[in-house]
């Protein structure tokens, strides 16, 4: 029961109350239509690669393309994939400091009255992972709605326009939608909940700040490392495999985010066990 | 019989001794007041009590069941350590309802009488943004205390407050150790605790220096 009790403040506290990131997130939600918008006529305009339909799909692959893979040459200049890093880095930073400032607050007594350091740790894996999924909730439906409203389709093909859109992109064949919906929809869920607990356990060792700049490096060297160890690869829908070369495997992906997702739960359950809390002003 | 029982406990934080080899026993219903210079080694001793932190050597046993191994923390446990920290959004009534939701043990009219006791009877409706130092002192004590909880540990109570507000403090602390509390309470003022305590334990460097009843410190 006190369990519970902990989890609902959590998602009172954390979630609900803490809105204002959110609000920050569905504005660049809607920035990324419009530069979408403006991307998709410039591309139309060119007549390269077709008059095809847009679809939520085709907004999401660009929200969530990431960058193909990097090869240095002079001619090749490194162009950062600032959307694609602009929309984890703002998740990353939703789901930052909520615990920390939680066990510095309030939540020292409610730790202690729920009498459990399990429970603490639970509550916050619970609402770190919430938090995620409501930033992708935000994300999808934002999608949706800017889609209606554009006469978008609402499909996850995403057509010769990807094309358009990722022209460095070695393509082994033209998108499907199939294909598709898991780097467009879960993958990229998965790879921010991981990242986010990841960071989360990080915290409890080094300052938040310290945590979030070790996230957003790994984002980095996802970005210039077309490699399975770096799980920034399975949230960029132009490395899957099946449709580009150079690519990394969903399936790989998708095991090695549940696996970072239940050894973080794991270990900051043992490591909160035996953490000390001491106060913001004590250094540890 | 002690409830509190500390033996050569020692704690280190960056390589220092925050702790150096303590051992306390503490009797139940009793007032003890903890005393030392900043960096004695008083708030990192209610802390190791608390179960907030671990030790790296040496044993805390409340009612003899060893914290770490036994429980997280202990059971019957009010708390007010460092500044107080509350919800800026609620009022005073709102964050300690908030707190005693976890337990569920005491009523809205108990939480009321607890706000009414530390002088924030008509402030319980006020948002705690809008708290001065002294209130905000006041709203921690009542978090600590408003559950009747067996051990109280009480870490500078009177920073902030005012004389009025300091004789609520010695009130409180009275009342509860007639009522059955066992109370350690930390503060760097000899008249305060003379007032407070049965005993007196001096700390510095992470020690115990030395121990006095109150009547010899008197």
């Amino acid at each position: 029961m006190k369990f519970f009790k902990l989890l609902r403040f959590d998602l009172k506290n954390g979630l609900l109350r803490r809105w204002q990131g959110y609000l920050i997130l569905f504005a660049t939600i809607i920035f990324a239509y419009i530069d979408f918008s403006i991307r998709i006529m410039e591309i139309r305009a060119g007549g390269i690669y077709g008059q095809g339909e847009v679809s939520i799909g085709t907004f999401l692959f660009y929200l969530f393309g990431g960058m193909e893979k990097y090869v240095p040459s002079p001619a090749n200049p490194f162009i950062f994939p600032a959307l694609w890093i602009l929309v984890f880095i703002q998740i990353l930073f939703i789901t930052l400091y909520y615990p920390f400032d939680n066990l510095n607050g309030i939540g020292k007594n409610l730790l202690i009255a729920s009498g459990r350091r399990k429970s603490w740790w639970l509550s916050k894996c619970i609402w770190n992972i919430s938090s995620v999924c409501a930033c992708f909730i935000i994300i999808w439906l934002t999608a949706l709605v800017c889609t209606l409203v554009t006469g978008g389709e609402l499909s996850f093909a995403v057509g010769p326009l990807a094309e358009g859109l990722f022209p460095k992109a070695l393509w082994i064949k033209r998108p499907m939608d199939t294909q598709l919906f898991f780097y467009l929809i879960p993958a990229p869920l998965l790879v921010a909940a991981a990242l986010s607990l990841v960071q989360m356990v990080v915290s409890l060792v080094i300052r938040p700040i310290f945590s979030f700049l070790c996230s957003a490096v790994l984002l980095g060297i996802s970005i210039y490392y077309v490699s399975p160890a770096f799980i920034g690869n399975y949230a960029m829908a132009v490395r899957a495999d099946s449709i580009a070369f150079d690519s990394v495997d969903g399936k790989t992906g998708l095991g090695l985010c549940l696996l970072i997702i239940g050894v973080s739960i794991l270990f900051g359950y043992l490591l909160f066990g035996r953490y000390d809390i001491l106060g913001k002003d004590t250094e540890k | 019989m002690p409830v509190i029982e500390l033996q050569n406990v020692t704690k280190a934080l960056k390589k220092n001794d925050v702790i150096a080899d303590v051992s306390l026993s503490v009797e139940a219903g009793t007032v003890v007041g903890l005393r030392g210079i900043n960096g004695s080694g008083k708030t990192m001793l209610l802390r190791l009590i608390a179960g907030l932190i671990r030790p790296d050597k040496g044993t805390v046993q409340i009612n003899h069941t060893k914290v770490k191994s036994g429980l997280d923390f202990p059971e019957s446990i009010g708390l007010l350590i460092e500044n107080p920290a509350f919800l800026d959004s609620y009022n005073g009534f709102d964050n300690l309802k908030l707190l005693a939701s976890i337990r569920d043990i005491i009523s809205d009219a108990q939480i009321e009488e607890t706000l009414s006791d530390v002088g924030l009877g008509q402030a319980g409706k006020k948002k705690y943004k809008k708290y001065s130092l002294g209130m905000k002192q006041r709203l921690g004590i009542a978090a600590a205390v408003m559950e009747h909880p067996d051990l109280i540990l009480l870490d500078e109570p009177t920073n902030a407050l005012d004389d009025d507000g300091i004789d609520m403090v010695g009130r409180i602390v009275r009342r509860e150790k007639e009522r059955g509390a066992t109370i350690l309470v930390a503060c760097h003022d000899k008249e305060i605790l003379t007032q407070m305590a049965d005993q007196i334990v001096y700390m510095d460097s992470g020690k115990i220096v030395r121990t006095e009843s109150v009547g010899q410190v008197r």
